[in-house]
């Protein structure tokens, strides 16, 4: 069994799309407990990449291809899990703000954290602040992560605080915020919980955030 | 008899030339500031209100290129052959591009953003599947010089500066940032490297007689090989394979003909350092130090090497989120640290839609350079 893991947890972190299907189809026949693949073999391996990358060894491609590992292999062990154990580390809503059409970092930081274990809801790009008050009505996440590209529209990240307020929701999310343009200096202004530089230490950041 | 004032012109080659200059040269670049508060009726009343270039006069700053946001036509043409059938269809807010060629269809989808540009969200080929008829597509494209649209330009810059324009972007950059979403292009890479790199050769070839034509016109003295290069773009195993050898080879060219060169490096670049003072390039456009970037200007000053730094100064020092006190504090360390070998500018643009606040930094910052020397 843990050598069978530890080929997926291999697959992972070499972005191994094909190989790790049919390891974890394997692992699934040989009868290997579907969340120790899930938290010993896909998220652990995803938790490498992560690691690797702030050290500097990985950069956003290999990223981007274990997180598409990741990914068959979660479809493929989605049916043999329970229904708390997806997305057990916290519900993430996630979109570009209004007006921003960029979404390669937004997308980015939602595939790490499903690969950190967190489910991830992803409204896209250029979303009013109505659709993220929307969202967590009916969402109800731990987590609103915005990111913008463009100082035209860091802006709305600020709109998108004052409508969850409003909304009477501040107090029941957290957020954090990412993007070009975007600074620690600018969250601590616009009321955010958290910036994060990339989608690395968006995980932690989003980690510490629900812990 | 009194010399003549040495123009922005002049001024802007001599840095490139490792001429003395009286003064610290600065070319802030704001076109997209002042379409963007012309578009909106945003303009402040005092300001010009028509002409980008009569703001650069009034501030008393250098201008860099040619056709950026002032209409004029690029100095590059796109000419597709006859047998390429395009099908255009835009609404008010957005649009369709469709390519059809013998081996089906690409398209790419257009949306227009805030400040009323079309911006790409649809690219072309979204998969190994599209990679022949994208090959077709580029095979059936020219791309050429106009040295008409480049005099139009020149004269329409005047002496407010060297004038310049971009390049097309490297192969690999072509087909993260025009022709693929980046994550299909990694796919694409992972799943069939020889593939990509039998497209980024055609790419390649496409551009032989544009820059043939650029090096015999005699008329470009600086370029830019745009690119907007950002580490996220790439890991250094594609850096190194696919990035390096052709910016020496577009770069010697260039060099042989005598045009200066520069790039367009912007967001974060920290794991690009150990390559930066090796790149062929005279000059690095754009790199954003800290606060918005990830660098710290010392580090920056480590790597740098003899390139030239042009801009350095964050962008966001010129919104309100900071003071004026740390902008001039950011923009003095800039000059101690790089001048002479310095064009000083923004990293990478003032930012649209900040009021008259940011342009006023722009003229504060502008006085400084006039009373300040060029050698350290």
């Amino acid at each position: 069994m843990e050598e069978r893991i530890k080929a997926i947890f291999d697959c992972v972190v070499n972005g191994d799309n094909k190989g790790i299907q049919a390891e974890v189809e394997t692992a699934l026949a040989e009868g290997v407990n579907p969340s120790a693949i899930l938290n010993e073999g896909l998220i652990a391996g995803m938790g490498e990449v992560g690691r690797l990358f702030e050290e500097g060894e990985f950069f956003v491609p290999e990223m981007l291809i274990a997180a598409r590992a990741m990914k068959s292999a979660m479809a493929i062990l989605k049916p043999h899990l329970g229904s708390g154990e997806v997305g057990a580390a916290g519900k993430v809503i996630i979109g570009t703000v209004k007006g921003d059409l960029h979404d390669i970092g937004k997308n980015l930081v939602g595939l790490m954290l499903e690969g950190a274990g967190f489910q991830v809801v992803d409204l896209g790009s250029d979303v009013p602040a109505e659709k993220f008050v929307a969202a967590t009505q009916e969402h109800a996440p731990n987590v609103v992560a915005m990111s913008a590209l463009l100082t035209t529209t860091m802006v709305n990240m600020k709109s998108t605080v004052a409508a969850l307020e409003e909304a009477g929701l501040r107090d029941k999310v957290k957020i954090m915020i990412g993007g070009a343009p975007v600074t620690d200096a600018y969250a601590s202004q616009i009321g955010a919980d958290g910036y994060a530089a990339d989608a690395s230490r968006a995980v932690a950041l989003a980690k510490s955030l629900t812990a | 008899m009194t010399e003549p004032a040495m123009t922005f012109r002049e001024m802007n080659l001599r840095v490139f030339q490792g001429l003395p200059n009286p003064h610290i040269f600065f070319q802030p670049r704001f076109e997209p500031w002042f379409h963007w508060h012309k578009l909106f009726g945003q303009l402040p009343p005092h300001y010009p209100q028509e002409d980008v270039r009569e703001l650069y006069d009034d501030l008393g700053v250098s201008m860099r290129y040619v056709a950026y946001y002032t209409g004029a036509e690029p100095p590059i043409v796109t000419r597709y052959s006859p047998e390429v059938k395009i099908t255009r269809r835009f609404e008010e807010r957005s649009g369709v591009c469709i390519y059809h060629t013998p081996y089906g269809d690409l398209t790419e989808g257009f949306k227009k953003t805030l400040d009323e540009e079309w911006r790409t969200i649809e690219f072309p080929a979204k998969s190994l599947d599209d990679l022949r008829a994208l090959r077709w597509l580029i095979e059936h494209t020219r791309l050429s010089f106009s040295a008409e649209n480049f005099a139009a330009g020149s004269d329409y810059v005047g002496l407010r500066g060297e004038p310049q324009f971009y390049l097309p972007k490297s192969p690999y950059q072509a087909l993260a940032q025009v022709w693929m979403k980046l994550p299909d292009l990694i796919y694409a890479l992972a799943d069939a490297p020889q593939e990509m790199e039998e497209i980024m050769r055609v790419i390649d070839d496409s551009y032989d007689a544009l820059y043939e034509q650029i090096c015999a016109s005699g008329m470009v003295k600086i370029i830019n090989l745009g690119e907007n290069l950002h580490e996220a773009l790439f890991s250094h195993r594609y850096f190194e394979k696919f990035y390096l050898p052709w910016y020496e080879k577009r770069c010697g060219q260039l060099r042989q003909a005598g045009i200066f060169s520069h790039i367009h490096i912007d967001g974060y670049f920290h794991s690009l350092l150990k390559y930066l003072k090796d790149l062929p390039f005279d000059g690095l456009e754009a790199l954003t130090p800290q606060p918005q970037g990830d660098v710290s200007l010392e580090e920056l000053k480590e790597h740098l090497g003899d390139k030239i730094l042009i801009d350095g100064i964050p962008a966001v020092l010129f919104m309100d989120t900071y003071s004026r006190e740390q902008l001039m504090e950011t923009t003095e360390k800039i000059v101690k640290l790089f001048a002479p070998r310095l064009i000083l500018g923004v990293s990478d643009e003032v930012p649209e839609g900040t009021g008259s606040e940011s342009i006023e930094r722009v003229r504060m910052i502008a006085d400084w350079c006039r009373r300040t020397p060029a050698q350290p």
